[in-house]
C-alpha cells in the first residue's frame, strides 16, 4: 500500500484498512491502484476531503472505473452533492 | 522428485500419442464424408442438371447410407443412374429427354436421403469437435503434468490426481506399475510438505535481464515501460517457460493487450501466478457468467488457482504489500457466483455494484451473508445510486455485526433506523464510535432510553416515512466540522460527558483474548443460536417488539452479540467461570452505572 503513503495518506488509515478488509479486498485494491489513484485525484479536484472516511467504508468506490465514477458524479449538483457528502459521507449511498 | 517418475513419463507419452491418433481419427472422418454430402446436396438443390458432375459411387453411397432396404438399394441406384445418364445426353448431345413420373418421385426420394444423411453427418462432426476439444484438453492436461515432472527444480504439489487416474484407464499399466507410482506420488507430496523448497536465488539462478526483454518483445511488449520493482519481481522470481506459456494463453485466450505504464502490475501478477489450464477454465466459466476476458482481468485473483498461493502463503511471500504475490481466488470466485444466483442475484449485477465480493473467501462471505439475515437485512436491488450499495458493502466489512448491535441496543428505534438506513453500518466504523455516545446522550433527560424520543431523542421526526439521524447527532464526523460536538462530547470525554462506565473483569484478558480468537474464524449457525441452559434460562427477557434483542428491566441488550460473545467464551472453557454471561451481556455495551446494576441484579436474582 505504499502507493498511499506516497500520496500523502497516514500509515494509520492503511492499518485501519487492513484490519477492516480481507486480503482478496486489498489485493483487488493494489491491482487497480492506477484507477485508484485517478479516483483520489478527481474526489481532491472536486473537493471532497473525506477521502480517509471513504477509504475505510467505501473501498469498492475506488476500484470502479474512473469514467463510471466521473459520469455518476456529473448527474448531480457537483457543488452542493461534494458539500452534502462532507458533511456526511452515507450521501455517497445515492450518487 | 520421485523413483517411479519415469514409469509415468512413458504412460504419459503412451497416451499422449494414443490421444493423438484418436484426433487424427476424428479429423479425417470430419473432413471428408460431411463436406461430401454437403457440397452435393447444394449443388442438387441449386439444379438437378449438376447431378452430372457427380461422381456414381457418390450416389451410391448415398443410397448405402440411407435407411432404403437392401433389397431396394439396386432399383433406386439404377434410376438414378438413369436421370445422370438422360440429363448428361441433354447436356452433351443437345436432346431433349424429359424425366418421368417414377424417375423424378425417385429423384425426389434421393433428395430426401441426402438431406438426411447431411443432417445426422453434421451433428456427428459437432461431436467430434466436442470430443477433439475434450481430447485436447486431456492432452494439455497431460503436457502439464509432464511439464511438472520434468522440471528438476519443481517442488509444487502433484495433486493432479484425476489426471492420473484417467491415465491408468486409457493406458494398459500392470496394477503394480499402477501402485508404485501413487506410492511414489504420495511420498514425494509428504516430503514436499514437510520440506517446502524455499525460492531463493542460490537455488534459481535468476533471470537474465536480455532473455526478458526479449521474451517480452516476442510478444510485442516494452519491457522498459514496466515499473523498476516489477521488472525486479521478474527476474527474481520468474520462470521463462512459464511466462511463455502465460502469454500464449493470454493471447490464445483473447485477453486485451496490457498497457503496461498503467496495469503493468496485472500483466506480472498473471506471469508469476497464472497457469493456462486455471486460465482457460475460468475465461470459459466467466463466458458462461456474460464476463468477457476483460472484464476478469478486473478480477484478477479469480484466474489464479487457490492451491499454488496457499503453497506461496507457506514461504512467507504471500502479502498485500507485495503486488506481485496475488492470493488466488479462482474456487472462492465460482462458489460465490453460485451464492449470488441462489438468492437471485446475477452476476453482472454484482460484478458492476460491489465485485470485491466475488473474489472474497466463500466460508467469509457466507458468514457475513448469515449474520446479515439473522439482523432481518436484506438487499433490494436499485433503491440507491449508481455507484455503491450499502447492503453488498456490508458483506465486504470484517465486523458490520458489531455496529449492528450498537445501534439495537442504544435505542428503541434503533433496529428498524438501521434497517432503513444501512449506509451507517459501514460507514460507523467502530461500536464505541462518537454517533453511539450522541445517540445516548440525546436521551438523558429521559429515564427510559426511547420510550419518549419527542422531542428529544436522536431522530429527526416521526412523520418522515424512514426515520433520519439528527444533523447535530450525525455532523461532528463531516469535514468541516471538526469543532462542532453535541452537547460537547468528543473523543476524549464521551464517557464522562454521557455518565457511562467502562465495565472491568478480574478475567479481561482471558475473556477479550477468546473473543478476539473468535474474531478470526467465520461465524458459524452455532454462533447465532444456543442451546445452552443459561442462554435459554434469558428467553423470558426477549423483547415483546424485537426478537432480536433482550429488555433487562428497561435496559436492551443484542441477543445475536450475546449468543456470539458467550459462544466464544464457551469455546475456550471460559463459561463456566462467574462472570462470564454478565461480560458478554456488557460487551461494547454504553451503560450507566444504575443499567449496569439492573442486569447484575437480574443475573443475581437467577443464580438464586
Amino acid at each position: 500500500m505504499d502507493f498511499l503513503l506516497e500520496e500523502g495518506f497516514k500509515e494509520e488509515i492503511i492499518k485501519k484498512m487492513k484490519q477492516r478488509y480481507d486480503s482478496s479486498v486489498l489485493d483487488l485494491f493494489l491491482l487497480e491502484q492506477e484507477n485508484v489513484l485517478d479516483v483520489i485525484h478527481y474526489f481532491q479536484r472536486i473537493g471532497i476531503r473525506v477521502i480517509d472516511e471513504l477509504l475505510l467504508t467505501r473501498i469498492e468506490i475506488f476500484t470502479k472505473d474512473i469514467n463510471e465514477v466521473k459520469d455518476a458524479f456529473l448527474k448531480h449538483n457537483i457543488k452542493e452533492i461534494v458539500k452534502e457528502i462532507n458533511e456526511d459521507i452515507t450521501t455517497i449511498d445515492f450518487i | 522428485m520421485f523413483s517411479e517418475q519415469k514409469a509415468l513419463v512413458e504412460l504419459i507419452g503412451k497416451a499422449t500419442s494414443n490421444y493423438q491418433k484418436q484426433i487424427e481419427k476424428l479429423m479425417s472422418e470430419n473432413d471428408s464424408t460431411y463436406e461430401r454430402y454437403h457440397k452435393n446436396r447444394a449443388l442438387l438443390e441449386e439444379s438437378m442438371e449438376n447431378i452430372t458432375s457427380i461422381p456414381l459411387e457418390e450416389l451410391a453411397e448415398v443410397i448405402a447410407e440411407s435407411n432404403v432396404e437392401e433389397k431396394d438399394r439396386e432399383l433406386e441406384f439404377n434410376y438414378m443412374k438413369s436421370i445422370r445418364t438422360l440429363l448428361d445426353l441433354n447436356q452433351t448431345k443437345q436432346t431433349t429427354f424429359q424425366l418421368s413420373q417414377i424417375q423424378r418421385s425417385y429423384y425426389e426420394r434421393f433428395m430426401h436421403q441426402l438431406r438426411e444423411i447431411e443432417n445426422k453427418s453434421e451433428e456427428k462432426v459437432k461431436n467430434n469437435l466436442v470430443t477433439l476439444n475434450q481430447i485436447k484438453g486431456k492432452i494439455k492436461q497431460l503436457k502439464h503434468l509432464l511439464g511438472v515432472l520434468e522440471d528438476s527444480k519443481n517442488r509444487e504439489y502433484i495433486d493432479q490426481l484425476d489426471v492420473i487416474e484417467e491415465l491408468f484407464q486409457t493406458t494398459e499399466a500392470s496394477e503394480e506399475e499402477k501402485r508404485a507410482i501413487l506410492y511414489g506420488i504420495l511420498r514425494y507430496n509428504r516430503d514436499t510438505y514437510h520440506h517446502p523448497q524455499v525460492e531463493s536465488q542460490e537455488e534459481k539462478p535468476r533471470l537474465n535481464l536480455g532473455e526478458l526483454k526479449e521474451l517480452f518483445a516476442s510478444h510485442g511488449y516494452d519491457l522498459s515501460e514496466l515499473k523498476e520493482n516489477l521488472i525486479e519481481n521478474l527476474l527474481a522470481y520468474g520462470s521463462l517457460s512459464k511466462m511463455e506459456e502465460i502469454f500464449h494463453s493470454l493471447e490464445e485466450l483473447k485477453f486485451p493487450k496490457f498497457d503496461c505504464k498503467r496495469n503493468g502490475i496485472k500483466l506480472v501478477a498473471l506471469l508469476l501466478n497464472a497457469n493456462p489450464l486455471t486460465l482457460e477454465e475460468m475465461v470459459s466459466f466467466g463466458k458462461s457468467k456474460r464476463l468477457s476476458p476483460k472484464d476478469l482481468l478486473l478480477l484478477l485473483p479469480a484466474l489464479i488457482d487457490q492451491k499454488e498461493s496457499r503453497q506461496r502463503k507457506e514461504k512467507g511471500e504471500i502479502g498485500t504489500d507485495n503486488p506481485c504475490f496475488i492470493t488466488g481466488r479462482n474456487k472462492d470466485f465460482q462458489a460465490n457466483i453460485e451464492l449470488f444466483e441462489s438468492i437471485g442475484f446475477r452476476t453482472d449485477y454484482i460484478f458492476k455494484k460491489c465485485k470485491e465480493l466475488l473474489v472474497m473467501p466463500h466460508e467469509k462471505l457466507v458468514s457475513n451473508y448469515q449474520k446479515f439475515c439473522l439482523y432481518g437485512f436484506t438487499i433490494k436491488q436499485d433503491m440507491y445510486g449508481d455507484l455503491v450499495h450499502p447492503a453488498l458493502s456490508c458483506l465486504l466489512s470484517n465486523n458490520f455485526e458489531e455496529i449492528v448491535d450498537q445501534f439495537i441496543e442504544i435505542s428503541r428505534e434503533g433496529h428498524r433506523y438501521i434497517k432503513e438506513n444501512m449506509s451507517r453500518i459501514t460507514t460507523t466504523t467502530s461500536p464505541k464510535d462518537i454517533l453511539f455516545y450522541n445517540m445516548y446522550a440525546s436521551y438523558m433527560d429521559q429515564d427510559d432510553r426511547g420510550e419518549h424520543w419527542i422531542p428529544e431523542g436522536p431522530f429527526t421526526s416521526t412523520n418522515h416515512r424512514n426515520l433520519h439521524l439528527r444533523g447535530e447527532i450525525t455532523r461532528y464526523a463531516g469535514s468541516g466540522y471538526e469543532n462542532t460536538s453535541y452537547r460537547g462530547i468528543n473523543e476524549e470525554n464521551k464517557e464522562q460527558k454521557t455518565m457511562t462506565v467502562e465495565i472491568t473483569f478480574p478475567d479481561q484478558e482471558d475473556f477479550d483474548y477468546a473473543v478476539a480468537e473468535a474474531k478470526t474464524r467465520p461465524t458459524t449457525e452455532e454462533d447465532m443460536i444456543s442451546t445452552d441452559p443459561k442462554l435459554i434460562d434469558l428467553e423470558e427477557f426477549t423483547d415483546e417488539q424485537d426478537p432480536l434483542r433482550y429488555d433487562f428491566n428497561g435496559v436492551l441488550i443484542s441477543k445475536p452479540k450475546v449468543f456470539r460473545i458467550y459462544n466464544a467464551l464457551k469455546e475456550a472453557k471460559l463459561d463456566s467461570l462467574e462472570d462470564s454471561l454478565l461480560y458478554a451481556i456488557t460487551y461494547n455495551s454504553i451503560l450507566s452505572e444504575d443499567a449496569l446494576e439492573r442486569i447484575k441484579t437480574i443475573l443475581r436474582d437467577r443464580r438464586k
